[in-house]
């Protein structure tokens, strides 16, 4: 075992990291933040709001990952929008990610109690100020392990963006691979980067499990 | 008494506390009709009451007693009905948004108490006030302190729910409900969930609140404070008001079989 390899291509390595931190934290955010309008909307009494936001659901889980990130890299130019593969990668894995995202959102809030939205309403609190002060505060308890799950396989996952021609950590791996031929040593380097970016991610879902805990 | 008073009429009297026999309607509902898919639940319910005043409201469980205090403050729409509030019409069909400036005019404390498990005591009073009628902290902490005084509770102030007995988590929603200074209250069965030791502290907080003259409206079955502070009694049975009248005639001198068979039941 020698882990020349890995020091002699620190800034691949590095760079590869990067790569695939930022579209994992950039999917993440965005993923979480379409999902919760979504969520909300997924179960008003209006149609003209549920209905989009079921179809969404339904067609992000039904859909393959890599179907989505390829329709966003090769599948929107034939509609005159081209991304680069960055951007291309982001909108397609947020996609994917953002179906569950919805659907952990969703059981959180309904497992709020009804009388606490009647609460909040008798006492003359608005719904967008109730949803953000009283009832997602008591939904995240609910929210937050499912959610933090999804999110380290959308992190994991990211290594499928390595086919819509991004420079990220596994596809920047295995070039090298194919030209040192020390498989061992690089792929460990890599599961240990992977590992670390998904702890800090699991040590923010233990903070948000501690910040949410009452009762 | 209230019935030739017509609620658009000028107040008279607008200090419920200056002495004088107060008549000017604070609330009135006429004719509230509410239907649930096919059965009709609330069937022409009118109450007027006026300012200061205690108006009971008694009947067996699935008359529709909460039905219609629900419909008096809008967190259900009724199907036909007119509300006032001090003498004004109140338009029940117009979008929530435009109702929640009413609805903070109505304090409504509920049988499960309903407060907000993740907050404390203190900031379960202040959140209201605060969002809604933009009170900076520092006010709303002061009011709120005022009102756990009031309530016997300053000492339990930073205590979460789940550390208070339910009558104090009681009378937090109530703290909780008075801090918009509402000028109606509803109360809704308030004391059923609670053991009988419990009940008397929350219905001595509610004696304090009839004495400084708040108007309200209560869903009670408790019946020596019914006779003691209500006005009114109103006797609820199948989503109508069969008998109304004063409390000791009501409870001792019932006319229908219903309410006889009810007042019987509740004797013992
Ligand atoms: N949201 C609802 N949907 C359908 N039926 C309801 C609803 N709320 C109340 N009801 C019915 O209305 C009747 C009166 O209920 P309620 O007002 O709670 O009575 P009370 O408070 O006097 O016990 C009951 O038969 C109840 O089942
Ligand atoms: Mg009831």
């Amino acid at each position: 075992m020698n882990f020349d390899v890995v020091f002699d291509n620190l800034d691949l390595f590095w760079r590869g990291a990067v790569s695939t931190f930022t579209i994992a934290f950039v999917t993440s955010v965005l993923s979480v933040a379409a999902a919760l309008p979504l969520a909300v909307m997924r179960d008003m009494r209006s149609p003209f709001l549920s209905w989009p936001a079921a179809a969404f659901s339904w067609v992000s889980r039904a859909t393959p990952a890599l179907a989505l990130l390829f329709f966003a890299y090769y599948g929107l130019p034939g509609i005159g929008i081209y991304l680069a593969p960055v951007p291309a990668a982001i909108l397609g894995l947020s996609l994917s990610a953002a179906g569950y995202n919805m659907e952990f959102i969703r059981a959180g809030l309904q497992a709020v109690p009804r009388t606490q939205y009647d609460a909040a309403r008798a006492l003359g609190i608005p719904y967008r100020a109730a949803l953000r002060r009283i009832i997602i505060p008591q939904a995240m308890r609910v929210i937050v392990p499912p959610l933090a799950s999804n999110l380290t396989l959308v992190i994991k996952g990211s290594a499928l963006a390595s086919l819509v021609a991004v420079s990220e950590l596994t596809g920047e791996a295995m070039a090298l691979i194919s030209f040192t031929y020390k498989p061992f040593e690089i792929l460990i380097t890599v599961a240990a980067i992977y590992l670390a970016i998904n702890s800090a991610l699991i040590s923010f879902q233990h903070y948000l499990e501690r910040r949410f805990r009452f009762g | 008494m209230s019935q030739g008073a017509d609620p658009r009429s000028p107040a008279h009297e607008d200090s419920p506390s200056a002495g004088a026999m107060p008549t000017r309607v604070m609330v009135e509902a006429r004719a509230i009709v509410k239907r649930f898919g096919s059965n009709t639940i609330l069937d022409g319910v009118s109450l007027a009451a006026t300012s200061g005043s205690v108006t009971a409201i008694i009947g067996a469980s699935g008359s529709g007693k909460s039905t219609f205090l629900r419909c008096v403050n809008l967190l259900i729409r009724p199907d036909a009905g007119e509300l006032f509030l001090d003498g004004q019409r109140i338009d029940t069909d117009r979008r929530e948004r435009d109702l929640l400036r009413y609805r903070c005019e109505i304090g409504m404390v509920f049988q499960s108490y309903n407060l907000f498990p993740h907050m404390s005591a203190l900031q379960n009073i202040i959140e209201a006030p605060m969002i809604v009628h933009r009170v900076s902290r520092a006010e709303a902490v002061e009011r709120a302190m005022g009102l756990l005084d009031k309530v016997r509770l300053r000492h339990r102030a930073e205590a979460y729910p789940h550390q208070l007995s339910g009558g104090e988590q009681q009378r937090v929603a109530i703290a909780r409900a008075l801090a918009m200074r509402p000028r109606v209250m509803l109360f809704d069965e308030v004391t059923s969930a609670l053991d009988p030791e419990l009940k008397g502290e929350v219905l001595a907080t509610m004696r304090d609140l009839a004495a400084d003259g708040m108007t309200m409206i209560v869903v009670s079955h408790e019946m020596s404070f019914v006779r003691q502070v209500a006005s009114e009694v109103l006797f609820m049975s199948g989503g109508r008001i069969i008998e109304r009248g004063a409390p000791d005639s009501i409870l001792d001198r019932p006319q229908s079989p219903e309410l006889s068979a009810f007042v019987a039941r509740i004797m013992d």
